[in-house]
């Protein structure tokens, strides 16, 4: 099967994963392996980034989101990003320029997660959920509907950071995964170590760069295939000709 | 042949990627660490007033100890006892406090008595504070040390409040500490020694011993309640309000004129903050007009009843709904709530 066609399958999980509450089965325990908000009246599953901040608030150690964090980073990393998240797949979808990404920038993510945790502890409150744009999609708008919610102030800050970032997906490829969602920074801490990985061959590779034009998040697989930016998408795999990059799933990550 | 990778040699952001994003894993430990210091914080602080009770020897004396919640939990069986000291009686009033609502205040009388031979002095008395609260699931118990002093002289009472010290243990900084240091350890023998066995261990151990701890303390519960709640200012669907409400004068006049008995149900949430408010708001409403009886209920303790108005919906809570039972009509969250509430009440204005 091709890795197009896998990851595309794999995506639909995600989606179909974050909707299963039409099913009506409702709030289960697991906790979401990517940005999905659980106030969508489909969800069920559990937001890290929601919860994570609950905890902060409430003072409360979580073994329980620390362990489902960990197993989900060492599992694949920033994978699930690339194969999972409905957030991550609405970015592909408006993946139309692939330009280089802006390293220093996209630290930025680690700041906004980091300012997430001390946001959720000044101002005791969910701060960064007021403003996430995947809210935006699956609490605000649904909620509109549904008549709990209505067009006021928090309804158009909403509104107005979903905008902004979908004008910058279409005009940067991944730009929320790149520079501003904060559990791709939670995810992006384990990417070096994860068992999925991509692996580079450097006898094959003759340093064309196609793979660098084909990566959604502006990476050059080529010089840096351990980047902890990398999604694991396999793009740079199938835009390859010489079969140089692969994606293995093994804590063995040497080349 | 070299790899490409190694050719190219470290870059600037390789060098930054590895001071910059290792250090934040260690912050981000160091932080879940302190949380995990600051957890089961005190809810309650404590006041005792006046300042510095001053008892006659063979006289008695009265002073307050004033618990004030800071929190959006009800704090519950709070209980205040004394190390006895020789020649001083001190009696408690009530023993219990059953429920100290969030946001609001409770006082213990304590009646202190001196014998007439008590040698004149300032005397420290020792009181241990006891209560729980519980989110969701996970009820914490705290126990909180108060000392404050007592003088036996003949001199007048001063009074003005003051805080009694808190002692706290140090070994709550250990295990977190350790943790991280242990963490750390592995992060620098993978990047500096290339040993991946340790970091592989440590994670691998976090995984199992965190999700099995974590199932163990009900933390998966706790987890699932958190997210199937809609607190409706949580997620930005409004504001949350705290401030005390002000009924303004065409609701006054409204409500002294209303004519048919409303029954209203507050469902509420331990974790929703503007449930207070939407709780605040009918009981002010209420205290206008007889015709207006109401309860405060939390959804968990009756889901059926929230679930048969739309409260609970496939397992998911919206909360604060206003249920009015005569109607069954319910409205959701705190936004412009005066006017709705109003509406409601069959109020057209």
């Amino acid at each position: 099967m091709r890795l197009s066609l896998a990851r595309r399958i794999s995506q639909g999980f995600g989606l179909l994963l974050g909707i299963f509450g039409i099913t009506g089965i409702g709030m289960t325990h697991i906790i979401f392996p990517g940005l999905h908000c659980y106030a969508c009246p489909l969800a069920v599953t559990i937001c890290p980034i929601g919860l994570m901040q609950n905890l902060v608030i409430y003072g409360i150690f979580s073994y329980f989101w620390l362990g489902a964090i960990v197993a989900y980073g060492l599992v694949a990393g920033r994978g699930f990003c690339g194969w999972f998240c409905p957030f991550g797949t609405l970015n592909d979808l408006l993946s139309f320029r692939k330009v280089r990404i802006n390293k220093l920038a996209s630290y930025s993510k680690y700041a906004i997660l980091l300012g997430t945790i001390l946001a959720a502890w000044a101002f005791a409150d969910t701060m960064f959920c007021k403003i996430c744009p995947a809210a935006s999609i699956e609490a605000s708008i649904p909620y509109l509907f549904l008549g709990v919610a209505h067009v006021n102030r928090p309804f158009l800050i909403h509104i107005a950071t979903l905008s902004a970032t979908l004008v910058g997906m279409v005009v940067i490829a991944r730009f929320w995964c790149r520079y501003l969602c904060p559990m791709g920074a939670l995810l992006g801490l384990f990417n070096r170590v994860s068992f999925l990985h991509l692996s580079l061959n450097t006898d094959r590779c003759s340093r064309c760069g196609l793979c660098a034009d084909s990566c959604p998040m502006g990476l050059k697989p080529h010089e840096d295939y351990d980047n902890h930016n990398c999604i694991k998408c396999g793009e740079c795999i199938q835009a390859c000709s010489l079969d140089a990059l692969t994606l293995r799933f093994s804590p063995n990550r040497k080349p | 042949m070299k790899s490409h990778a190694t050719l190219v040699g470290p870059s600037f952001f390789k060098r930054l990627s590895q001071w910059v994003l290792y250090p934040t894993v260690v912050l981000l430990l160091l932080a879940i660490g302190t949380f995990s210091v600051y957890a089961q914080e005190p809810i309650l602080t404590f006041l005792v007033e006046p300042e510095h009770p001053v008892i006659a020897p063979g006289e008695k004396a009265v002073f307050h100890i004033i618990a004030t919640s800071n929190s959006v939990h009800e704090a519950d069986d709070v209980i205040v006892t004394f190390t006895p000291v020789e020649g001083v009686s001190i009696e408690p009033s009530p023993e219990t406090i059953n429920r100290i609502s969030p946001f609001s205040k409770a006082t213990f009388v304590v009646d202190v008595s001196a014998s007439e031979n008590l040698p004149v002095g300032e005397y420290i008395l020792i009181a241990e504070a006891v209560y729980t609260y519980c989110i969701d699931v996970s009820c914490f118990q705290i126990d909180e040390e108060l000392t404050f002093s007592v003088t036996i002289s003949e001199e007048e009472t001063m009074v003005s409040p003051i805080s009694p010290q808190v002692k706290r243990s140090p070994l709550r900084w250990l295990a977190p500490t350790l943790g991280a240091l242990l963490i750390l350890g592995a992060i620098l023998l993978w990047r500096f020694a290339g040993l991946t066995l340790p970091l592989y261990l440590i994670l691998v151990l976090l995984i199992a011993g965190g999700l099995t701890y974590g199932v163990i303390l009900k933390q998966h519960e706790q987890a699932q309640g958190i997210a199937a709640v809609l607190c409706t200012s949580c997620v930005g669907i409004e504001e949350a309000r705290h401030e005390a409400p002000k009924l303004n004068l065409f609701t006054l006049s409204a409500l002294k004129n209303l004519a048919e008995d409303v029954e209203l149900i507050v469902f509420y949430a331990p974790w929703c903050h503007s449930c207070p408010y939407a709780e605040a708001m009918v009981e002010a409403m209420a205290a206008q007009t007889e015709h207006i009886t109401y309860r405060f209920i939390d959804v968990d303790e009756q889901r059926d009843l929230a679930a048969s108005h739309g409260i609970v919906r496939s397992n998911r809570t919206v909360v604060p709904a206003i249920l009015r039972l005569e109607t069954g009509e319910v409205i959701f969250g705190v936004g412009e709530l005066e006017e709705r509430l109003l509406s409601l009440l069959g109020v057209e204005k």
